[in-house]
């Protein structure tokens, strides 16, 4: 079964208990507005520019066959309308400043290259983490490779908006789900994620009663989700659904702005938390449930 | 104790300064006259004198005794290469004739015998006159050393040091008798070496191990105390740069410490180990610099202590694998005691304890190179064959180590009291007294060389881009006219460091024929024993500068691969794919050699040992590991006032970060991070 990766992470440390490495899948049917993986929201290739590593030697412009790159006062232009994606321009970037995000793969090639970190994964009770993107929209190359390490023996994790509906049926080979859950008020998730709530809701219920275990992780985005209710809301989830081990808050960062501009695509700028909202968040939290909360 | 007001000080002290009342005294010895001619005689006699005249200087609430006079130098002072300065005329002229110290000294015998005893011993072992001249020497430089402890004692008894004062009466002359006299004795000892005699690099060995006969556990607030005084001490002598950087007027110039813990046949001393680290923690200064030795069987609350130390001492630790050393020491000749015991003596060079070993640096890159362009190389095959034949010829040709001359006037350094063999020779360790003589080769750029073959395979081999010789036409000529290939090669070739099996076997193999090209001397052909080791320190910068461009797209002029790192930007896979590359080194076959990691923030000390023990299981022998984040490097380098205490460490050696040299800044900078 083949399936599109932009790339595998190894000593991936925030992914699941245990040194990991994490495949990222390309395609999600979400559209949050903070993404912190951009160039992993469409399922197609795409070309990767990132002005502040671009040193305008213009390797590109002159092997470009289609006039795709070009500099005016010495500023990098990418006209995209003509790119084939034929990543030479990738290739001849000195500085590592072209990056054509999406290749396809098997999934028994990304086991093999998986297997090379064995070692780590064991001696630190690691594992394998499948992320994106959205690993369920390739229900079926997600479930071909979370079986593969399964018999390999590996810990595996799967990290998801729980999209689709269909979650629950991987339980057998999930050892963690590490399940995004971004905003409990349906209209504002419609807005901010593109997708309904409820699905999602439906989707966690039924991990959770087919006996799956979660580490439910929040993004906590000033101005979008930064409100006691939502807040209340996760501590309520987490008493609701026993498969919720550990709720993990995850403070915005700003890695998505660039990466959204290197695809040519707008991401809106958010502010950071302070450390007295994140305390007064947690506290929020750890008020209503005994469910372990914390920042990571 | 007050440690942080002894930071300060130490932070505060100014560095155009020297040891005055040392410079003063050999200023008035030479002008005495009757300056002996041979150098052991002349060394006693300046010695002797330099003892009445230190100051016994005690400052604050210093605990342990001992710190050098310093102040501004009205004296002609000269450069000693790989020394700093010292007094024209100086009568301490550098062991190895090149740089002094580097050695780790038997301070189990100091504090079992004192200077006293092991003069005693030298008197009862000597046999024929010169000997007996030699231990005469070694009387007279006990008793002296004595005497400057006693004028300690009487100003330590003058402001109410009272066990200070009654230790100092007894030791370094005599043996110590719990764990303050212990410490006290090697203190004094340690710095009469470092700053009056002068040298650089005395490594203190297994002091774990040593202290332990006088671990009380109903004492340990006690010892912690101790050991944290003897841990500032070690950064008050020599600058807080290095020879890098500014250059102090002093005799070791910055003077490293090197402390080795743990591991194999230290397993009863583990409350000294711990206590060691908890009193560097303490200190939190470049001083010492502890070398932790690990093995799969090494306690958890011993590796935990270390992943702690090694990610919150600014990464100034470095890890050494007994699983892996102890055989290869021991099938390289050393007896197995000295490879049980192994420890440091300089740098990243294991030694044994009580023992200097010579070492050198060979341009391995440039002898690659010179291969690679002989007129008789005409395909990878050729070449490898040229390669083993002239590192061969390189290694047995090497000037790393001068011959003794038994003819040569006695010589006599202090030192040589603590040095095994030297005491039951009755010999100086310049007239080939110390029991085994051990040359380290360190063998450079061995990424550089792999990366090369590699790209040499791939261009004219698999993508058939151009012919053996017009790829090496283009590397003679700095692969000027064709931009694009170079880049190809330079950015886009697979590069060693990512768990890449083909790039990494070429870099095996080179490793391989530099560490058998030194072994193969161990055949009985020579008359000390060659270590390979797979390390530049930091030369990777001036060795690269004197060669032409290399075939993996490198320019000429610029820097070599450093030690066992991948060259820097070129490891993209994180971590894990590094240490896997690295573990393809023939590590069974090498005495030392390192690996440099740095990580952009803290990780859980249990993954750290994850990472040190798997990378260990999968056959790597070094490991320094720094917790660096570039934010903060960046912010070191545009508000230096604010980072006076920001200290860095990389393999050999350990530094406060702004008063590296900018290029060496920019090094850490561009040495690749990985994000966690």
């Amino acid at each position: 079964m083949t399936g599109k990766i932009v790339r595998i992470q190894r000593f991936s440390t925030t992914n699941g208990p245990g040194l990991r490495s994490t495949v990222f899948v390309k395609g999600c049917p979400l559209t949050c507005h903070w993404c912190h993986n951009p160039e992993m929201q469409e399922s197609k290739k795409q070309l990767m520019v990132y002005p502040e590593q671009c040193k305008a030697c213009g390797f590109c412009v002159k092997t470009c066959e289609n006039g795709g790159h070009s500099f005016v006062d010495g500023k990098h232009i990418v006209d995209r309308t003509n790119c084939v994606l034929c990543g030479k321009c990738e290739q001849m970037c000195p500085h590592s400043a072209i990056e054509l995000a999406g290749q396809d793969v098997e999934a028994s090639e990304v086991l093999e290259r998986l297997l090379r970190d064995r070692p780590f994964y064991d001696s630190s009770k690691g594992g394998i983490t499948i992320s994106g993107g959205e690993p369920l929209a390739q229900f079926n190359f997600t479930k071909e490779l979370l079986q593969l390490c399964k018999a390999e023996g590996l810990h595996t994790c799967l990290d998801t908006s729980g999209w689709g509906g269909r979650a629950a049926e991987l339980v057998e080979w999930v050892d963690l789900y590490l399940w995004d859950f971004k905003e409990s008020d349906p209209e504002r998730h419609k807005y901010y994620t593109g997708v309904e709530l409820e699905p999602i809701l439906d989707s966690l219920q039924k991990m959770n009663d087919a006996g799956g275990k979660c580490l439910l992780r929040c993004p906590i985005i000033p101005g979008v989700n930064d409100r006691d209710e939502h807040l209340s809301a996760i501590a309520e989830l987490a008493n609701r659904m026993p498969c919720i081990q550990v709720i993990d808050l995850v403070p915005y960062h700003r890695l998505g702005v660039a990466k959204a501009d290197a695809i040519g695509m707008h991401q809106d700028e958010f502010s950071s938390l302070t450390q007295e909202e994140k305390d007064h968040f947690l506290s929020v939290v750890t008020a209503k449930t005994n469910t372990q909360a914390r920042w990571i | 104790m007050d440690v942080q007001k002894a930071r300060e000080r130490l932070f505060a002290k100014d560095e155009t300064f020297g040891y005055i009342d040392r410079e003063r005294a050999i200023d008035e010895f030479l002008a005495k006259g009757n300056v002996p001619e041979n150098q052991g005689e002349r060394y006693v006699a300046a010695l002797e004198y330099m003892m009445t005249q230190l100051s016994p200087l005690i400052i604050g609430d210093d605990l342990i005794l001992g710190r050098m006079a310093e102040g501004p130098l009205p004296y002609e002072l000269e450069y000693v290469p790989g020394n700093g300065f010292s007094h024209v005329g100086n009568p301490f002229p550098p062991t190895g004739g090149r740089d002094g110290g580097h050695m780790n000294l038997n301070y189990a015998s100091l504090l079992e015998n004192g200077l006293g005893g092991i003069a005693a011993k030298m008197e009862a072992n000597a046999k024929t006159d010169t000997q007996k001249k030699y231990a005469s020497l070694a009387r007279r430089a006990a008793e002296a050393v004595r005497g400057y402890a006693a004028r300690y004692a009487d100003e330590a008894e003058k402001t109410g040091r009272d066990r200070a004062a009654k230790a100092l009466r007894q030791v370094p002359y005599g043996p110590a008798y719990d764990m303050f006299s212990a410490v006290q004795s090697i203190w004094l000892v340690q710095m009469i070496l470092s700053c009056a005699t002068g040298g650089r690099d005395f490594a203190f060995s297994r002091l774990d191990v040593v202290l332990m006969p006088f671990y009380k556990k109903e004492e340990e607030d006690d010892i912690l105390e101790i050991l944290t005084a003897l841990c500032l001490k070690c950064n008050e002598i020599g600058g807080l740069s290095s020879d890098l950087s500014d250059r102090m007027p002093i005799p070791c110039t910055s003077t490293n410490n090197y402390l080795m813990l743990g591991g194999k046949g230290a397993e009863h001393a583990l409350p000294m180990s711990l206590l060691f680290l908890k009193a560097a923690h303490a200190v939190h200064l470049p001083q010492p610099i502890p070398a932790m030795r690990m093995s799969k069987d090494s306690p958890m609350e011993w590796k935990l202590a270390c992943a702690k130390a090694s990610q919150e001492l600014d990464g100034q630790v470095a890890y050494y694998n007994d699983d892996v050393l102890i055989p290869n020491l021991i099938e390289l000749g050393y007896p197995e005691e000295y490879a049980l015991n192994y420890t440091m003596s300089g740098c990243n060079r294991v030694d044994y304890p009580g023992h200097r070993s010579a070492d050198g640096y060979h341009n391995t890159v440039g002898l690659f190179l010179r291969t690679y362009h002989q007129e008789d190389v005409h395909d990878l095959d050729s070449l490898i064959e040229a390669f083993k034949v002239n590192m061969k010829w390189e290694a047995e040709t090497f000037e790393g180590c001068q011959l003794f001359d038994p003819e040569e006037d006695m010589h006599f350094f202090l030192e040589s009291m603590l040095l095994r063999g030297c005491v039951e020779n009755v010999c100086d360790l310049e007239n080939g007294g110390q029991d085994m003589q051990t040359v380290v080769h360190n063998l450079t750029g061995m990424a550089t060389i792999g990366n090369s073959l590699a790209a040499i395979e791939k261009a004219v081999y698999i993508d058939k881009l151009l012919t053996f010789d017009e790829l090496r036409d283009l590397v003679k000529n700095n692969f000027e006219g064709n931009p694009e290939l170079h880049q190809l090669i330079r950015n886009r070739y697979p590069k060693y460091g990512n768990d890449i099996e083909r790039v990494d076997r070429w870099t095996s193999i080179a490793a391989n024929i530099m560490v058998d090209a030194v072994r193969q001397m161990n055949d009985g052909r020579y008359d000390r024993l060659h270590i390979p080791s797979l390390y530049s320190l930091f030369f990777h910068h001036e060795l690269g500068e004197m060669i032409g461009a290399t075939p993996d797209g490198r320019l000429a002029g610029e820097a070599i691969s450093e030690s066992q790192s991948p060259t820097y930007g070129t490891d993209k896979e994180g971590i894990t794919a590094l240490l896997q590359s690295v573990s393809q080194l023939p590590h069974n076959k090498i005495g030392c050699g390192g690996l440099n990691v740095r990580i952009e923030k803290k990780l859980p000390d249990e993954m750290v040992v994850a990472l040190v023990d798997t990378y260990f299981a999968l056959g790597g022998m070094n490991m320094c590991l720094t917790v660096l984040n570039r934010d903060t490097l960046l912010a070191a380098m545009e508000h230096p006032e604010e980072y006076q205490t920001l200290c860095v460490r990389i393999v050999g050696y350990s530094e406060v970060f702004v008063r590296l040299p900018d290029y060496m800044k920019q090094e850490l900078l561009d040495r690749t991070a990985v994000a966690v």
